[in-house]
């Protein structure tokens, strides 16, 4: 492990580069907060002259897994999976708190709990109405270590995969895929799952989705905690590995890169290369294989804008796909957005392990989408969603934010009405 | 460092901004030169009288204080030699004024070079000097290190462009130097005796700067050699025509390679070197300018000449440049580049020396460059663990250093001398010069608190 952590950083030759891309280091303004900083002290722990002490876990956990210094680093350093190395390093040598194991190793792993105590926690905010933003229910959050208007995203009583058939054929079938759904879809905001469907079946594509897939694992593997990845890696591979299908939809970034490079390269695991080359983001798919562009169809919104999710353009390499497909709505005008592919703050759980940072960094984004005056901004992750709506939320603000799949769903629907 | 002093430190600047944790210490012993030295406490000043009073205790406690920019320095200069306290300049990042009527911006000292470079095109002006670590470094470290950059052959460096420096002498005074008139003759010139001082002689904490008219247009064009002699030949013979490029930079075969490698950006792996120039200005005179370059490089031998015709194309020419020190750094563990600088009309022969020199001692020399200015950039590729190799590592230094000088050149270009070449300043200056530096450092800084062990060691005498 400790070979790996040097091997890992042993090109830094500390240019800086990476610290003019990274997010949390704009935010504090300690070296030690910067890439190039927690690449220097993961050094340190191989060498020995850095300890695991909680002011070194502090700061190998602030990092939000943006891969932005990855992207900056022309030494082939990779900072952000040096530090994901860490955590795994810190995991073994010091453990995983309780709460988080609890969660990792018995709930997520377990087939039907997870769903099951989302379900749950779905109806109890509904008994208790959480959601109110002055609801006393929420003194619980700041013992929680969350600030008390934290949004809280509403669990859905029944999950999309369990609302819906495994396969959903299609008229003149060009291609038949398998829908990764992921937990934010899955749990949270079914819509999404809904407008990949709609939009696949549409452009004569069957859909599978195979009722045993589980979480992806990010959640998981980003706290360290690569057993407990491992374990739904493999669960998820078999699943995969035994369909007939021409490709994998995604409609998360982070589900997307995780399937196609980090089963593999972080957490070692073999994955058929002819998987791999199957995982499409649902732009992608349509972009690339199906050649849609949906011109002349109108959506709600005057003036869209886009957010890129870290995983899906760092991690997946998809910019352009949902640029050119939103570009192509009618009675709308596309304008880009000023650092469209800077992180929201949002990062998975990290909104509520680091709250303030998270605010902080969603507040510049935040900023920066005003600034485009744009009435919708869409992007491709549920966690982006729901850190960009709360960003409005507590600004005061009302401005849409979408799923793209959604936004082009919509344009969809409205048009077969016409 | 002793408990009162460190409750001192906290007073003036508050207890979030003075760290001492190891975890710190460690992240602000290191700029991008290789050598470590940890200081034992960091304070993250927030304002000009701070900056005074942190001077002001550190005098009358001796404390050795390193001031620190962003840390991209090549010569070790905010690395806190001597250990003491590290002055990190970070937090000042304000643009304070940008007056278009006069053409000068007025900023702290933490602001990133490119930030001002930016916001002052947004107006339509330029800020020229454009080091190749713009997106990180900052104006002090600029001014601190006099940088260059990549338009420096058409538009000089950062002294031609500062104009007014405030800040604390060392023994935490208030000055300011330098007037923003367009001409001024009032006592010495302080403004250029501190730019370029390395942190030894003052502590800017605010800074104003001379700006430009953006020039209307510019081309990029990029030139490939089968010998890297013919590239350095053709440099002289484009500015002999009477072509002034805006950048004009020269890539070894290593480099392009490994650029290559990194950015896949299309670059020609087997050309034995590459020349990129830009030239700017007005349209017509772009266009003829441009012309005639690519004429002198095809008749001195170019195998081709591309001229960039899209905004993206010139980007990537110019990313690929400001990338090759790092991407260096991927063929070997340690990459020690180096800073020698000739007389234009030299550059060919500088070249030639460098390659015998990698012959000589068996090593990895990749070397690019900003070749307008004859400033050279010969980054040796080896690995500091092999005690063997880092022997002969050593040796070529020296001799690089000793070519340089022999053909009339410096052993600093632009990077400083900082600690890392310190012991080769005497032999470029001589003792009378060396005597002068070090008597007004030490007027200046009697106790010699700031920033030591730079410019000067006990080698240098
Ligand atoms: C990839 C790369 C490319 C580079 N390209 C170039 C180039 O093209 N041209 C060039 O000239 N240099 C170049 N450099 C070197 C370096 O970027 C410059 O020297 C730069 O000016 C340093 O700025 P900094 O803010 O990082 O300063 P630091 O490295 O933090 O400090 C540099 C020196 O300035 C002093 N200092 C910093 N702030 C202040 C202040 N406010 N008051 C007083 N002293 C201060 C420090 O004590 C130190 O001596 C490059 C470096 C890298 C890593
Ligand atoms: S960009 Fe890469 S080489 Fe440069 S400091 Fe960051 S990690 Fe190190
Ligand atoms: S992944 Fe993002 S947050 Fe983490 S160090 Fe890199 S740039 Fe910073």
């Amino acid at each position: 492990m400790l070979n790996e952590l040097d091997r890992l950083t042993f090109n830094c030759i500390k240019c800086g580069y990476c610290k003019a891309a990274c997010p949390v280091y704009k935010e504090i303004g300690e070296e030690a907060a910067s890439p190039r900083g927690r690449v220097r002290l993961i050094r340190g722990v191989y060498g020995g002259d850095v300890s695991l002490s909680q002011r070194y876990r502090k700061l190998i956990e602030l990092c939000i897994s943006c891969r932005a210094c990855t992207a900056e680093c022309p030494s082939g350093v990779s900072p952000n999976q040096a530090v994901l190395n860490a955590r795994h390093h810190l995991a073994i040598e010091c453990g995983i708190p309780l709460i988080k194991r609890l969660i990792f190793r018995r709930a997520m792993t377990a087939r039907r709990m997870f769903p099951a105590s989302a379900k749950l926690l779905g109806f109890l905010q509904r008994a208790i109405i959480l959601q109110s933003r002055y609801s006393p229910a929420r003194l619980i959050l700041p013992i929680l270590g969350l600030p008390f208007d934290k949004a809280i995203p509403y669990f859905q009583l029944k999950t999309f995969r369990d609302r819906m058939p495994e396969v959903i054929p299609t008229t003149n079938r060009k291609y038949r895929v398998a829908y990764f759904v992921g937990c934010g879809a899955d749990l949270i905001y079914p819509e999404i799952g809904e407008a990949v469907v709609n939009l696949l079946t549409h452009f004569g594509v069957e859909v599978v989705i195979p009722r045993e897939q589980m979480c992806c694992g990010t959640p998981v593997f980003t706290s360290g905690d690569f057993e407990g990845a491992k374990y739904l890696a493999r669960q998820n591979l078999k699943v995969l590995s035994n369909l007939d299908v021409d490709a994998i939809i995604t409609a998360c970034g982070s589900c997307g890169t995780t399937i196609k490079h980090e089963w593999h390269d972080l957490l070692g695991i073999e994955v058929p290369s002819e998987l791999t080359s199957k995982v499409y983001d649902i732009t992608e798919f349509l972009t690339d294989c199906l050649a849609v562009l949906l011109s002349a169809h109108t959506p709600k919104a005057k003036t869209i804008t886009y957010h890129d999710p870290c995983h899906l353009v760092r991690g997946m390499g998809v910019r352009n796909q949902p640029r050119k497909l939103l570009s192509s709505l009618a009675d709308t005008r596309y304008v880009e957005l000023v650092g469209a592919d800077t992180c929201c703050g949002g990062g998975g759980a990290y909104s509520i392990y680091h709250p303030d940072m998270s605010r902080k960094i969603g507040e510049r984004k935040a900023d920066n989408i005003l600034k485009t005056e744009a009435d919708l901004v869409a992007t491709g992750c549920p966690v982006c969603i729901l850190q960009l709506r709360e960003m409005f939320s507590i600004a005061g603000i009302s401005r849409q934010v979408e799923h793209t799949a959604v936004v082009l769903n919509r344009a969809l629907k409205e048009k077969s009405q016409k | 460092m002793r408990e009162s002093i460190l409750r001192k430190l906290q007073e003036i600047s508050g207890s979030k901004y003075v760290l001492t944790a190891p975890e710190d210490l460690v992240c602000y012993g290191y700029d991008a030169q290789h050598v470590e030295h940890c200081p034992e406490a960091i304070v993250r000043a927030g304002s000009a009288e701070e900056v005074c009073a942190i001077l002001h205790l550190a005098n009358e406690e001796g404390l050795h204080v390193t001031p620190r920019g962003a840390g991209t320095g090549l010569s070790g200069g905010s690395v806190p030699a001597a250990g003491g306290l590290v002055l990190d300049l970070g937090r000042m990042n304000r643009i304070i004024e940008i007056d278009q009527s006069n053409l000068l911006a007025t900023v702290e000292p933490g602001v990133i070079t490119a930030d001002l470079a930016s916001a002052v095109e947004a107006v339509g002006l330029m800020y020229p000097p454009d080091p190749g670590s713009i997106k990180v470094s900052t104006l002090g470290g600029n001014v601190a290190e006099n940088a260059g950059g990549l338009r420096a052959i058409k538009y000089g460096v950062t002294a031609d462009y500062i104009k007014v420096i405030e800040g604390a002498t060392p023994t935490g005074e208030f000055f300011k130097a330098g007037a923003v008139t367009m001409k001024s003759v009032a006592g010495y010139d302080l403004v250029h005796l501190l730019c370029g001082s390395e942190g030894t002689l003052a502590v800017f904490t605010k800074l104003t700067f001379k700006l430009l008219p953006l020039p209307k247009a510019r081309r990029s064009m990029v030139g490939l050699f089968s010998q890297l002699t013919q590239a350095a030949e053709t440099v002289s013979a484009i500015i002999s025509a009477g072509i002034m490029p805006a950048t004009l930079e020269i890539m070894d075969n290593v480099t392009i390679r490994t650029v290559e490698e990194f950015k896949k950006i299309g670059l020609p792996i087997d050309a034995g070197a590459m020349l990129l120039l830009e030239v700017d200005g007005a349209s017509a005179q772009v266009a003829e300018e441009a012309d005639k370059a690519a004429s002198i490089m095809t008749s001195h031998n170019a195998s081709e000449v591309q001229v960039a015709s899209t905004h993206a194309e010139r980007d990537r020419v110019w990313e690929a440049r400001r990338s090759a020190l790092a991407a260096l750094a991927r063929v070997r563990p340690t990459a020690i580049l180096e800073d020698a600088t000739v007389p234009r009309s030299q550059l060919a022969d500088m070249v030639s020396e460098i390659n015998r020199i990698a012959d000589k001692y068996s090593l990895t020399i990749g070397t690019f460059g900003h070749a307008g200015d004859g400033n050279l950039h010969p980054t040796i590729l080896t690995d500091q663990r092999d005690k063997e190799e880092m022997a002969r590592v050593e040796k070529a230094i020296e001799e690089i250093f000793n070519a340089a000088l022999q053909l009339g050149g410096t052993v600093s270009g632009e990077h400083g001398i900082g600690f890392a070449k310190s012991r080769y300043l005497a032999r470029e200056v001589g003792p009378g010069t060396l005597g002068m530096m070090r008597t007004i450092k030490s007027a200046l800084d009697p106790k010699g608190i700031l920033n030591p062990g730079k410019i000067f060691t006990d080698q240098t005498t």
